[in-house]
């Protein structure tokens, strides 16, 4: 029975030493075979929907880290190309 | 862990066949011992299982019929329904970590490789749940 001077040490190996008698049911390692016979028996079932989830969630990670690529390319050429434009005429853009 | 014979079995039971279906796909490397393998899934499954639990609110119900088939003693079975009431408002990692600890009798380095955390983790929830065991035993007694 819980004893209000009981530690929390004391108490938990009070408990420990009386639950360490605790048994499984006689036949739990028979039901345990079965369990692991039918699991071989039925394969787990493959879950198409949730791959394909998965897939679309990964191509749409790679997707978008394509267009950023593709963006920042494009802005770079388009600034290389403003720079030659205005070489070529001759104009020097000064930013101060 | 579970506070219950029944589903310990369960959870016990599932953990030989996730076991079992590991060692033929070859996913077990046998950087482990095969001791220790074992904890660790019954430990992981053990978390899941408290963590659904809470969300449900879900008390654990004695089955008087069953508990008096399952061959245990009275008294293992008040312990453990006292045991279970006592740690039933731990988070599911603290509660786990403090039964590998107490009652298994795993060192904080052991329970860091089975939980996969830090030994720090290990120490803190192991404290947090001394702390609030202790809170809970203050405030019936």
């Amino acid at each position: 029975m819980t004893n209000v001077n009981e530690s929390v040490e004391q108490r938990l190996t009070r408990l420990t030493e009386q639950t360490a008698g605790l048994v499984a049911r006689s036949d739990f390692a028979d039901r345990v075979m079965v369990s692991i016979a039918e699991r071989r028996v039925a394969p787990l079932t493959v879950d198409w929907a949730a791959q394909v989830m998965a897939l679309a969630r990964v191509g749409v990670v790679v997707a978008t880290v394509a267009a950023a690529a593709v963006l920042s390319v494009a802005v770079n050429r388009s600034s290389s190309a403003d720079q030659e434009e205005a070489l070529a005429y001759g104009v020097v853009e000064a930013f101060e | 862990m579970l506070g219950n014979v029944s589903d310990a079995e369960d959870l016990v039971q599932e953990a030989f066949v996730r076991a079992h279906r590991s060692l033929l796909e070859g996913k077990f490397d046998g950087r482990s011992s095969v001791d220790t393998w074992l904890y660790r899934i019954v430990s992981n499954l053990a978390v899941d299982q408290l963590r659904q639990r809470k969300r449900r609110g879900a008390q654990v119900e004695a089955n008087d019929e069953m508990m008096a088939e399952d061959g245990n003693s009275a008294e293992s079975r008040i312990a453990l329904k006292e045991l279970d009431d006592w740690m039933s408002d731990l988070a599911p990692e603290q509660r786990v970590t403090l039964v590998l600890s107490a009652i298994e009798g795993f060192s904080n380095l052991e329970i860091a490789k089975l939980m996969a955390c830090t030994e720090g983790a290990v120490e803190q929830r192991l404290v947090r749940a001394r702390a609030a065991l202790r809170q809970k035993r203050n405030v019936f007694s």
